[in-house]
């Protein structure tokens, strides 16, 4: 089969990788939004806040506040206007606590009737996923990453009766939270399943391809294992999925809760990317997470 | 060289099946290396192959392996993983709607917000003789009070693998439960009271609707929540109880790592059940002792380790603070840490104060 030159080259430039140079890199990221936790320490960790077209990687001890934050950050997407796809894995996800958090991004004074409109439509942009298995979250990774190619021009012919939203879940999405994905991921890496390090490989890949080609944030909870410290007070605990997942994230954040059992108040670290070592102290309460 | 050819995003289903990624499917790494040098990317690359010989005939695997590829393409998730999805509007209208179980210490339901919450795994950690069991046996009567009484109507199973599961014990707490709402019913509004709410609850029917599990060794256990599913839609089962779970667990294992991957099986399994039918599920823990390596002081910590920690949905700790028994809510998504009081009566669970529940009428 003979190639014409110019049919030659048109297949050069669909495979070929997109070369940018110094203006149009500056370009893109310009147009890259920051998108608020709730919490202005964590914020000031994440440099802005979490940016699309990055992973984050949040890990910490039970109850050291992964799923607050998580909701306070899918909370605060919403109320911007962007939409949050919110995968669940353990049922932490309540509805009622982004009301909670919603009724403490408004100000005080805020006519009561608007707000609600306004948590109406706040609520309106979470889509929650319940995932149990990590071969369902492939599947809806992949299902995302082709909705958001997809032609906005194509016109619903009903191929999913009724399901165009499913499309559109995929098309705006602005913040992809996936609590947790140490609890899908845990159970597969063991010696039983020789298929864990590769479905391990094509999580990462499936994740840090979605949120820069796509224009989202990906926030993910990971949660911890004990280390086995040494009586010099090493670490106690460690993030999960072991050294292999380390360099995923783009920044890895680590809570720690208080001590004792009234303490409410938490600590954050940046112990992975960009401001590697900084860290401040925080607290959850009814409406929302405040810095100490 | 596989046919390529794309078709128009029409957004069905099949279309979405077919873009799959073979790097997403599970199939041994030989195969997978085989297919790919191949130049097979994705579950529509293998599908136009015209059948496993010529599958094989590309890819140089073997007839048999060939159509272990094009079988195990088939058993993939019907339709699209994301039309299960919710948005955030109607979860908060179901979680208006939901009901919990009273625990009849109103204290501790308080801190619970409500009750055991149904959809999720309540986790209670404590010491031997603190009420985990009593709490539990609590929690299967009042699973099964009426709807007029803001009960959930449901049967429950207790699957036991301590041994701590008293029949009499039960009886007790069934007749105390029972003398209590039969004081309050001429309260209720005469509608109600007339319908022989409370003909269904006597103490023989509620002992029988608690499906009882002895489980001597672990793969009785694994059984058993293997089955769940079936035997939860055959009888109406809303509470599911596990007393306890970290018995069996700490006594065979001396493979750390393969106890961590069967919890959080089982914790899977149970979360799942949670919340596709609907059900309320208690796992009871142990407590042990964990040096804290900067002080060398002991703790007490919940047993089964770091990982299952974070398998629970919400967990509370009960301890004993002098004299009194206490319920430390420890993790929840829904509610700030805090603690209440709690006694242990011929009846059951109560307040410290002794006053019972105030049962909302309906």
């Amino acid at each position: 089969m003979e190639l014409s030159a110019e049919r030659l080259e048109q297949l050069y430039l669909e495979v070929a990788p997109q070369i940018l140079d110094g203006p149009a890199i500056e370009q893109q990221l310009s147009k890259l939004n920051f998108l608020p936790t709730g919490c202005d320490g964590i914020d000031d960790l994440l440099e802005g806040g979490l940016r699309q077209g990055q992973v984050t990687e949040l890990t910490g001890e039970a109850g050291s506040g992964k799923t607050q934050l998580c909701l306070s950050a899918a909370a605060s997407a919403a109320a911007l206007g962007h939409r949050v796809v919110y995968l669940d894995t353990g049922g932490g996800f309540s509805a009622k606590r982004i009301k909670e958090f919603h009724r403490g991004f408004v100000t005080a004074d805020a006519d009561s009737a608007e707000v609600e409109q306004h948590l109406s439509l706040t609520l309106d942009l979470i889509t929650v996923l319940n995932v149990h298995d990590i071969l369902t979250l492939f599947k809806v990774l992949e299902e995302l990453a082709l909705g958001l190619s997809g032609d906005p021009g194509v016109p619903g012919d009903g191929g999913l009766e009724g399901n165009q939203d499913v499309v559109d879940i995929g098309r705006d999405m602005g913040l992809l939270v996936v609590d947790s994905l140490s609890s899908l991921l845990s159970p597969v890496i063991t010696r039983l399943h020789h298929q864990g390090y590769t479905m391990m490989a094509s999580t990462a890949s499936l994740l840090r391809s979605l949120a820069p080609a796509h224009n989202c944030a990906v926030l993910y909870t990971n949660h911890t294992v004990s280390a086995g410290g040494n009586d010099r007070g090493g670490a106690s605990i460690k993030p999960a999925l072991g050294t292999r997942w380390t360099s995923t994230p783009h920044r890895r954040v680590c809570l720690g809760k208080g001590h004792g059992n009234d303490a409410q108040g938490c600590t954050a670290e940046v112990i992975y990317g960009p401001g590697t070592g900084s860290s401040c102290a925080f607290k959850v309460v009814g409406d929302g997470i405040r810095t100490l | 060289m596989a046919d390529s050819k794309v078709a128009s995003p029409t957004h069905s289903p099949q279309w979405y099946e077919d873009s799959l990624q073979l790097t997403s499917v599970p199939l041994a790494p030989s195969i997978r290396s085989k297919l790919q040098n191949a130049g097979f990317v994705s579950v529509r690359d293998v599908k136009g192959a015209r059948g496993p010989i010529d599958l094989a005939r590309e890819t140089g695997l073997t007839n048999a392996e060939a159509s272990e590829v094009i079988k195990a393409l088939r058993l993939g998730i019907e339709g699209t993983a994301l039309a299960g999805a919710k948005s955030a509007s109607e979860i908060l209208y179901e979680e208006s709607r939901k009901l919990a179980v009273f625990t009849f210490s109103k204290d501790l339901d308080d801190l619970l917000g409500g009750g055991v919450a149904v959809g999720e795994i309540t986790e209670l950690c404590g010491c031997p003789g603190i009420g985990k069991t009593q709490a539990c046996m609590q929690l299967c009567v009042s699973v099964q009070m009426p709807g007029a009484f803001g009960g959930y109507e449901g049967s429950a199973v207790y699957i036991d693998t301590e041994g701590s599961f008293m029949a009499e014990r039960a009886k007790e707490v069934a007749q105390a439960t029972v003398s209590h709402l039969v004081s309050i019913s001429q309260f209720l509004p005469k509608h109600l009271s007339e319908s022989g709410a409370l003909s269904q609850f006597t103490v023989n029917e509620i002992l029988d609707r608690v499906h009882l599990f002895r489980c001597h060794e672990i793969t009785e256990l694994l059984a058993v929540v293997e089955s769940l599913p079936m035997y939860v839609r055959a009888h109406g089962v809303k509470l599911v109880v596990i007393d306890s779970m970290a018995f069996h667990f700490r006594q065979d294992f001396k493979d750390m790592a393969l106890r961590t991957a069967i919890l959080a099986k089982m914790t899977t399994q149970l979360l799942n059940l949670a919340k596709s039918e609907h059900l309320a599920v208690v796992s009871v823990n142990q407590i042990t002792v964990k040096p804290d390596p900067a002080s060398g002081v002991a703790r007490l910590v919940p047993a089964l380790g770091e990982s299952y920690a974070h398998g629970c949905t919400t967990r509370v700790i009960l301890s004993w603070e002098s004299d009194r028994r206490m319920a430390y809510l420890f993790k929840s998504p829904r509610l700030p840490r805090g603690k209440a009081k709690f006694t242990v009566t011929n009846g059951g669970i109560r307040d410290v104060r002794g006053m019972k529940r105030q049962v909302d009428l309906k």
